[in-house]
């Protein structure tokens, strides 16, 4: 969805703006680079905190079903599933409120990550609601140092994958994305993305600039 | 110079085209709100689960039931319960009929919960998607510029077609059931095609005010005197 963008100033030899078009050209640079906060904290939703009970309940009522009319495999299908939705709700006991993933004008960071990831590197931004979770795949450049993620045993938790094949990438799962306790559309947040990705690259024009003038 | 001259042409072309664009709609349009059908869908739906669920809640006492009384009361409750958010739902429909949405003029967009208008110049796009039950209608700001709307909270946005600022201020999103211009629907094709008009009108006088200033100025003038 980003437009990678080259950086026009950074190569040997460029020419640089000067006077009253280098004036321009910072404040463009601004502009692209005060469009987004200074930093924005994203949590999951509480998807899995409000569905878990309920679906607890669904599976006690199979588990009762199965004693009332006295088949095992029932009562084991249900004492399977409730123990399963009943550890999916512990797991999110604390959903809405960890913040597992930050966005700066320069990185991102992520709790599953040894590192941050610079978001000059990032070359294409991909969202996609796959209904369980949502996965945000940042598609790296080539060059870019890649940090290493750590596994994380959640059930539809806050994970974070970094892959070199085909093309270094990493995929950031999570089980909705809120912000400020906002739930944030796709769209939304591919727009965001983007946008912190474009605020990158202007931070890192406007610093050749300010460095060669 | 060839050069020279094929800057003048390409000038010329990008001039004329501009100036194509840039005489856009003029008029005022006002894009209301329809719900009067959903309103009057959700009132019956709730009526109908009121009906059930009470009817359930009162079964034990009407056949003098005994035992497991619960098994008649849970599921009236809940039914009473989504009856009774239906009813809310068909309330806030009813208020939401009829309003508002957006004041389209040559220059700028009101929305409904705006204090005044903003001019098109501020957007770079919108995009509008058709889902089953709604329109959702997203318009992306261009870089230095901040949204006027309000963000209502979540009832009240039932009740009224507001706009509200999204991601961190970038987008700005409202939804609507049926857009009606002069008493007539519009599906979701006309009113994109209405607002790319006037969004590209504003955006080539935008352009041509940077590039051609003299020119600008010129049809400035000739729009005021009526020519």
């Amino acid at each position: 969805m980003s437009q990678p963008q080259s950086s026009n100033f950074s190569g040997e030899g460029t020419a640089y703006p000067r006077g009253a078009q280098r004036d321009a050209v910072i404040a463009e640079l601004t502009q692209v680079i005060e469009r987004v906060p200074e930093q924005m904290e994203f949590t999951n939703t509480k998807r899995y905190w409000v569905l878990g009970p309920v679906l607890t309940l669904g599976a006690l009522g199979i588990l009762w079903g199965g004693f009332s009319i006295g088949k095992t495999g029932l009562m084991i299908c249900g004492g399977f599933l409730t123990l399963f939705f009943l550890l999916l709700t512990w797991q999110h006991r604390n959903a809405g409120r960890e913040v597992f993933m930050r966005l700066t004008r320069r990185e991102l960071q992520h709790s599953a990550l040894s590192g941050p990831i610079d978001l000059t590197d990032v070359v294409d931004v991909f969202v996609k609601d796959e209904g369980l979770v949502t996965l945000q795949k940042l598609t790296l450049s080539e060059t870019a140092v890649l940090p290493t993620h750590r596994p994380v045993s959640v059930l539809f938790g806050n994970q974070a994958m970094v892959l070199k094949k085909p093309r270094p990438h990493v995929r950031i799962n999570s089980a909705g994305v809120a912000s400020g306790g906002n739930k944030l559309a796709i769209d939304d947040l591919a727009a965001l993305l983007t946008a912190y990705v474009q605020a990158a690259l202007a931070q890192q024009q406007l610093d050749a600039l300010q460095q060669h003038g | 110079m060839p050069c020279n001259n094929m800057d003048d042409a390409r000038r010329q072309a990008l001039l004329s085209d501009l100036q194509a664009h840039a005489d856009g709609p003029q008029q005022r349009c006002e894009i209301h709100e329809r719900a009067s059908g959903q309103a009057l869908f959700s009132a019956f739906a709730a009526a109908l689960l009121l009906f059930v669920g009470g009817w359930l809640v009162s079964l034990p006492s009407l056949i003098h039931m005994r035992s497991a009384q619960w098994l008649c009361w849970v599921p009236g409750a809940l039914l009473l319960a989504a009856g009774l958010l239906l009813l809310a739902c068909a309330e806030a429909f009813s208020r939401r009929n009829g309003r508002c949405v957006m004041v389209l003029s040559a220059d700028s967009v009101q929305f409904a919960n705006a204090r005044e208008p903003t001019p098109w110049a501020c957007f770079d796009g919108f995009e509008i998607d058709q889902r089953p039950l709604r329109m959702a209608l997203v318009f992306s700001l261009m870089a230095g510029q901040r949204g006027q709307g309000l963000a209502p909270p979540c009832f009240k946005s039932l009740a009224a077609p507001d706009a509200r600022p999204v991601a961190a201020g970038m987008r700005l999103r409202l939804w609507l059931f049926n857009p009606m211009l002069d008493g007539r629907r519009l599906d979701f094709e006309e009113l994109a095609g209405l607002l790319d008009e006037y969004l590209q009108a504003a955006q080539a006088r935008r352009t041509l005010g940077k590039l051609f200033p003299e020119v600008q100025r010129f049809s400035a003038v000739r729009h005021s005197t009526g020519q």
